[in-house]
């Protein structure tokens, strides 16, 4: 066994991140490359009940523009841990409902960033609200996905506080201290950004923070129709671990499709 | 995409005159308030005047005493300043609290006056914001009202002014030299900011057009002992949720020439002039900056998150207070 426990270990790539020089998943440089703009949810429960995109479809640079009306093909992965993981077990843009504030509901591609941001400001769309349920007590627990094999659908808990004055009174030694702890805030150095290249119709280089790159290759496999083997994920460096990068966001699956549809790189 | 032009002005007397002329042109200084609301759909201009390369670069000290510093000097330039760090130590702690090291070394004095709130419903087109869009509604009122104003809000507005170095020209008497249509005035410090009462559009009394040339600072013995507290949920680069811009000057046991500004609380910086009258004349002890504080925060209406600030407020006023009677602390 390798002894690592008690062993100074440097990561391959700590040297070129420490002296700035690894890069990040958005400095790839790829000749003519396109842009996505995400276009997400300002409510926080309901359905679309109409979402506009003429005008931005209309706007200069702008190549498509996606929407539940008109989401491309992907195919349902089995996300079951092992030949693929997606947090979000819903597919983006399958349909009117909205679950959440900031839900993904469209999608700009436009030749630069600039120009699909522009034009996700011209998408009107308008909302049937509802009430979201914010107090997890009140939750439904529906049946979840199963990992491994393992079902994973959590029910729901029972609390339950006991006596502190009459436990602390009869205890056999106590002790009174103040422990405070500050608040953290995670903040990841590298925002999450992708790119996409495809090879040919079914060779695709992604270019991604990520902890979990086997997984995100047989992920990506089955949400595009292809061949595992044939699609190469080179993260260009590992993700810091608990970089809110561990399995592929609603965000990932759309970059791929850019090229699919536009056959651009 | 949206179009602007974009020129330098030659003079600031340039500068007011091409801002006079297109209505619809903003000043551009050292851009990092500005761009940043570029980018977020905020502001729509179609003339970006840039005013960085007018001179207005010195800090100079007057035949009176006072201190002239140009409107175009960064913060980084007034924080480190000898003199600055030397008679308004407060001046330069206030600075140093606010944003990062790169963003005050190209921040400039002009800029940091007229930056504008950071409420995130003002920030957010999603959301109805009478300071973005008047008479549209206010989304932070019932909203997650945490950061928001306890002094002079308004059913229209609760946003806050978010600068820290306000806060310690607001307590040290500054005075903003403008140069307008009608040539250059003065405006005291406390007047130059305004609360939103039906207008939050307006975040001050600057009229349309008009250029910041300066911010002067009278002289203040007092102003050795001043003391910036700023409170917050980071301890580095974040705003404040309440700060404290305070001194007295304690002779024998009676205090006189006490200030007192708060940030993170109001519109605008907030000075309480009552808190200040009330200890003039009075011992510099403990219960008497407990009662500072309390006559401070007398008007406070709190929002359905922020209770907390009365007396997170309460209690950096009384630390302040008492820090500064004790001689204060070095910048
Ligand atoms: C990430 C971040 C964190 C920050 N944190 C803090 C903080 O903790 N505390 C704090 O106090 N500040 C903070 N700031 C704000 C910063 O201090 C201001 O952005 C800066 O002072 C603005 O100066 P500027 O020269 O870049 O202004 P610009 O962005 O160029 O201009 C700001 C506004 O002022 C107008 N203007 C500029 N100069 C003049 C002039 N001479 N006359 C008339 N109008 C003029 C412009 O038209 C514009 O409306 C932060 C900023 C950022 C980006």
């Amino acid at each position: 066994m390798n002894k690592v426990v008690g062993t100074s270990v440097s990561r391959k790539e700590g040297l070129a991140k420490v002296m700035g020089k690894a890069p990040y998943s958005a400095e790839h440089s790829i000749s003519g490359i396109i842009h996505g703009y995400l276009v997400t949810s300002t409510i926080a429960k309901g359905r679309i009940q109409s979402i506009d995109t003429q005008a931005a479809e209309q706007a200069p640079g702008v190549i498509a523009v996606f929407t539940h009306n008109n989401r491309p093909l992907i195919f349902e992965p089995d996300n079951d841990f092992q030949n693929s993981k997606i947090y979000e077990s819903r597919l983006p843009l399958s349909d009117d409902q909205i679950y959440y504030g900031g839900q993904i509901i469209g999608l700009v591609v436009a030749d630069t960033f600039e120009q699909a941001r522009e034009a996700s400001q011209l998408i009107e769309v308008e909302y049937e609200v509802e009430t979201p349920l914010v107090d997890s007590r009140q939750a439904t627990y529906e049946p979840g996905i199963s990992m491994f094999g393992e079902s994973m659908t959590f029910s729901k808990g029972e609390f339950a506080a006991g006596n502190f004055e009459a436990g602390i009174a009869n205890a056999a030694a106590s002790i009174e201290a103040t422990y405070e702890t500050a608040t953290e805030l995670h903040s990841p150095m590298e925002p999450h950004a992708i790119i996409a290249h495809w090879q040919d119709s079914d060779s695709l280089t992604v270019y991604e923070p990520s902890q979990f790159v086997m997984n995100s290759q047989g992920t990506y496999a089955q949400l595009f129709g292809i061949l595992p083997k044939k699609y190469a994920s080179l993260p260009p460096t590992l993700a810091a671990p608990l970089a809110r990068k561990r399995f592929l966001g609603p965000i990932v699956f759309f970059v791929p499709l850019l090229p699919v549809n536009s056959s651009a790189p | 995409m949206k179009q602007f032009s974009y020129v330098r002005a030659s003079s600031p007397e340039d500068a007011v005159q091409r801002a006079i002329a297109h209505q619809e042109s903003q000043f551009i200084a050292g851009g990092t308030n500005l761009v940043d609301r570029l980018k977020a759909f905020l502001d729509n201009p179609s003339e970006l005047i840039d005013v960085s390369r007018l001179g207005l670069k010195e800090i100079e000290t007057m035949p009176d005493g006072s201190i002239r510093i140009g409107a175009m000097v960064s913060n980084t330039a007034v924080a480190n300043h000898h003199q600055i760090r030397e008679h308004y130590p407060l001046l330069s702690r206030a600075i140093l609290s606010g944003a990062s090291q790169q963003i005050r070394n190209v921040a400039t004095v002009g800029g940091n006056l007229l930056q504008r709130t950071r409420c995130p419903y003002y920030y957010d087109t999603a959301f109805a914001c009478n300071k973005r869009q008047p008479e549209s509604g206010c989304a932070a009122r019932h909203g997650i009202n945490r950061m928001h104003a306890i002094l002079g809000a308004s059913e229209k507005c609760i946003a806050v002014h978010p600068s820290d170095m306000c806060v310690a020209l607001a307590a040290l008497d500054a005075v903003v030299e403008v140069q307008g249509a009608n040539g250059q005035r003065q405006i005291p410090f406390t007047e130059f900011h305004r609360l939103p009462g039906n207008t939050p559009q307006w975040d001050s009394n600057l009229e349309p057009g008009a250029l910041i040339t300066a911010v002067i600072l009278p002289p203040n013995p007092a102003a050795k002992t001043g003391i910036y507290l700023k409170l917050r949920d980071r301890t580095s680069y974040a705003f404040a949720l309440v700060s404290v811009a305070a001194m007295v000057a304690v002779e024998g046991d009676a205090i006189h020439h006490a200030r007192l500004a708060l940030g993170g609380v109001a519109h605008k910086p907030w000075r309480s002039l009552e808190t200040e009258s009330f200890l003039e004349g009075k011992t510099a002890a403990s219960e008497t900056f407990e009662q500072a504080a309390e006559i401070a925060l007398q008007q406070a209406q709190p929002l359905s998150h922020n209770h907390f600030k009365v007396s997170m407020a309460q209690r950096a006023i009384k630390r302040a207070f008492t820090i500064s009677a004790q001689g204060g602390s070095t910048a």
